[in-house]
């Protein structure tokens, strides 16, 4: 800070415990508390009744299990819940999941599995870079240009798969599910990747750009900040997270499938964690915990139904009300 | 004190009435009342709680305690439209109009004639007509809304609250955002309101235009009512004095002359954008320039493109040993130290849902805040607390939200953002928008500071006693064009509006 203190006089308020608006950062803060409070506590609430309820639930292969299930959609989310905080959204985070799957797959087939695996994720972070351009410089709604391009990449994934599955002859392609330490790799990527997605949002200037771009574009953009370039990292992230994903899941079963209904599903539940963990679609809020949270909390309430044997017709029902609490909580408590 | 109140014969009155926003109160205790064919004022320093008071009369916002009263019988508003039920309607601070409508839906939104749900469009027609012959406005009804200016956009919402039949119009700070002409009018207007029997409440901050127009005056300070008296009891330094607890000798604080040697800090040569040509200036270090003009007349468009937010069509921009056509965005213009205060601080200048410290220091964070691209919370705790200190934001600290601020306080933020990082020369696009005058003294020694170190300041702005007041030079654009240039000593009011009006 360069500028000198101004005379004594012109400084109004200098006792601040007087000042009106104390209260009110303390009132906002209460409501993210509350908000956070409610999340957990389902959380923790599911969990207990999850517990009493099966004597499944508890053991470690189930929980590990649910956990490694988990990481597609919880990687996608993660980094689909930074386009939306940005502003942004990406509809085709599962058509790239599928497509950079299929380039691995069909690149280990040649080069072997270490080639294939970083072209896999390298096509993602391409196919992101396509959804960046047409968001940014094409100037295209990102809800439009997404569905444009998750449905043309759909298309290429049966175009070069010929439409059923590719089958990945290297077997060490399969390192991205081995154990570690008795942990399941792949759940320690998932882990890495969301730690460093909450230290970009948090810890990091670029974090604050992407709140500030979902804010108030335009303030944004008279602070120096570059909207263009921090909505196109988001995008290329995106991509980034699904061609991981894409890799991690194909190394489970050495085969990788073209649907895109696939695609679609996965969208709509890592969308789904999204909202759950409280993240405003209007853009400018939001955490990473707290799509965990949300990730979590589906991924239970699934693990759940199963373990009982409850007709998975319910579950759904029941991810459809969650969506609408969690949406619901935002809207009131920000009233 | 006299706060006499006389009960029946009001429109509305408020009593005992509080508000608390959390431990906040942001009304204490506070009784007034509004009489049939009066036009009220409500004056006070930022925060004192006007728009409240302003918002709980027109049923936006329920008080915590108290209550309001009609004709000596308590009501309730829960909702706006409980209040327009009750004749009261209110033009807020921040416009509430759909933009992309015509002027008479705008009008008669909500009030659309219709059979079985289908509507009667030709029976709207006429009512417009009659309603703009009786009130003798001028605005076509297919105007679309947001090509209208400032000033006719406020009278579409005054027609919208005439159209409802409101004995009392509550407008929040409407002189704020309009030029000086488009003030006069806009008086004219409401004494023919008042002499047609509707009562005004007036919030502003412009201690003169409340002496000319007001019946009545009500100063606030702290949530409190300091006291409610006739406006001809009043004088410009009984309202400050009650305002701020203290007076002030006068607005503009003494300032030495810049030296005619110093070099040119900004050189603009024949720059043309998208609402402007041809336009040239310079200021030197040391130096303040202040355009006038009307709103429309390229100011701001001209202050953007200067800053790189706009593209510019042809023209050179000079800047210290550069010379270029433009800066390319924003944050090349800030680099180089440049920087800018928008027009439209909700619009352009501020992350509303985030803290005061987030914005305050959003274009700082790589050079000052940062190393690494990774955040340090002290530096910016540091930084943020200084700020604060030093332009006398009413905040909670750095991590009150920002949409808690009161509309004065928020500006103060965007003035302290541009501030921070020592640039070498400012655009201003209407610095004090909605300050309070004891801020608005605090504001321009802070501007004056800064150019007795060496800066130079642009400053765009629709009053004219602040453009004479501040600048050295002043330049009038006029249809995006310069229309006239003025010394110091040849600035007077009259010249700066013939030359806006093209009457030179
Ligand atoms: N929605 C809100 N939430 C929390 N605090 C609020 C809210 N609205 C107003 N306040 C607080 O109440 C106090 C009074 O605010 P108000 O907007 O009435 O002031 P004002 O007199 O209109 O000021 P200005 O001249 O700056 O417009 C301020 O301290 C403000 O921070
Ligand atoms: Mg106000």
């Amino acid at each position: 800070m360069s500028l000198s203190r101004p005379s004594q006089s012109s400084s109004l308020a200098k006792d601040s415990s007087l000042v009106p608006g104390a209260a009110n950062g303390r009132r906002q803060r209460n409501i993210e508390r509350m908000q956070d409070f409610s999340i957990l506590a389902f959380l923790v609430g599911l969990f207990i009744v999850l517990a009493l309820t099966s004597d499944v639930f508890l053991t470690s292969r189930n929980l590990e299990n649910v956990l490694a299930q988990s990481v597609a959609v919880g990687l996608i989310a993660c980094s689909g819940g930074l386009v939306i905080m940005c502003g942004g959204f990406d509809l085709a985070a599962g058509a790239i999941y599928v497509l950079s799957a299929i380039v691995a797959a069909k690149v280990s087939n040649t080069f072997g599995a270490e080639l294939g695996i970083v072209s896999g994720i390298l096509a993602g972070v391409a196919l992101g870079g396509v959804n960046a351009l047409i968001c940014t410089v094409g100037k295209i709604n990102a809800f439009v240009g997404t569905l444009g391009t998750s449905i043309f990449f759909g298309g290429a994934a049966t175009a070069i798969s010929g439409g059923g599955f590719t089958y990945i002859e290297d077997p060490a392609f399969s390192v991205l599910s081995a154990d570690i330490f008795g942990i399941n790799v792949s759940i320690i990527i998932f882990a890495a990747f969301a730690a460093v997605c909450a230290f970009l949002l948090n810890r990091t200037v670029f974090g604050r750009y992407l709140l500030a771009v979902g804010d108030n574009e335009e303030a944004a953009k008279l602070s120096g900040v570059s909207v263009n370039w921090t909505r196109a990292w988001v995008y290329m992230l995106s991509g980034f997270s699904a061609g991981l994903a894409g890799v991690v899941v194909a190394s489970r079963s050495l085969a990788v499938g073209s649907s895109s209904g696939l695609a679609n599903s996965l969208v709509f539940s890592a969308l789904a964690a999204i909202l759950v963990g409280g993240v405003s679609m209007r853009g400018g809020d939001g955490a990473i915990w707290r799509i965990l949270a949300g990730v979590f909390i589906l991924a239970g309430v699934s693990n759940g139904f199963n373990l009982n044997g409850i007709d998975p017709l319910y579950q759904q029902m029941m991810t459809g009300v969650l969506i609408l609490i969690a949406v619901a909580i935002d809207v009131w408590a920000k009233r | 004190m006299t706060s006499d109140i006389p009960s029946n014969g009001e429109i509305i009155s408020a009593v005992s009435v509080s508000k608390n926003y959390g431990a906040t109160r942001a009304l204490n205790e506070v009784s007034v009342a509004i009489n049939p064919g009066e036009v009220h004022a409500l004056v006070g320093e930022n925060g004192a709680g006007k728009s409240t008071l302003a918002k709980i009369l027109a049923g936006a916002v329920e008080p915590s305690s108290g209550h309001l009263q009609v004709a000596g019988v308590p009501v309730r508003f829960v909702r706006p439209r409980d209040a327009l039920r009750a004749g009261i309607a209110i033009v807020q601070q921040e416009l509430a109009l759909l933009p992309s409508q015509s002027v008479i839906r705008n009008v008669f939104l909500g009030l659309e004639d219709h059979r079985a749900g289908i509507l009667v469009e030709s029976s709207l027609r006429g009512r417009y007509a009659e309603l703009v012959r009786r009130w003798g406005f001028d605005l076509h009804p297919d105007m679309k809304v947001s090509s209208l200016s400032i000033g006719d956009q406020q009278k579409v919402e005054i027609l919208r609250a005439l159209a409802r039949d409101a004995k009392l119009i509550i407008m929040d700070e409407p002189t704020a955002r309009l030029t000086t002409p488009e003030a006069g009018q806009f008086h004219k207007m409401v004494r023919e309101l008042r002499d047609q029997g509707k009562a005004i409440v007036l919030v502003s901050h412009f201690l003169e235009e409340v002496l000319r127009l007001s019946d009545r005056v009500t100063i606030m300070r702290d949530g409190c009512v300091v006291r409610s008296s006739k406006a001809e009891d009043e004088t410009s330094a009984t309202l400050v004095q009650g305002m701020l607890g203290r007076s002030i000798e006068s607005t503009f604080p003494p300032r030495p002359r810049a030296s005619l040697f110093a070099e040119p800090r900004l050189e603009v040569i024949g720059l043309s954008g998208k609402k402007f040509s041809d336009v040239s200036f310079s200021v030197r270090s040391g130096e303040i320039l202040g355009i006038a003009g009307m709103i429309g007349s390229g100011r701001s468009e001209l202050l953007r493109t200067i800053f790189g937010a706009d593209r510019a069509i042809g023209g050179e921009i000079r800047f210290g040993t550069n010379v270029h056509s433009g800066f390319k965005s924003p944050r090349e213009a800030i680099a180089q130290g440049l920087a800018l205060l928008p027009e439209s601080r909700k619009d352009e200048g501020l992350l509303l849902s985030q803290t005061v410290g987030d914005n305050i220091v959003l274009p700082h964070l790589r050079d000052h805040v940062a190393s690494a691209g990774v955040l340090s919370r002290h530096r910016q705790q540091d930084l943020v607390n200084n700020s604060i200190g030093t332009f006398g934001i009413r905040c909670a600290g750095g991590g009150a939200s920002m949409s808690s601020l009161s509309g004065g306080n928020q500006q103060k933020v965007v003035l302290a953002k541009c501030l921070l990082a020592d640039p070498k020369v400012l655009l201003l696009d209407e610095p004090t928008r909605g300050v309070d005058i004891g801020a608005k003294r605090s504001i321009y020694e802070l501007l004056f500071d800064f150019v007795a170190k060496g800066g130079a300041i642009v400053v765009v702005s629709s009053e004219l006693e602040e453009v004479i007041g501040l600048s050295d030079d002043v330049v009038v654009m006029r249809r995006g064009q310069i229309a006239g240039r003025f010394s110091k000593d040849e600035a007077t009011e009259e010249r700066i509006l013939a030359a806006a009006f093209g009457t030179a």
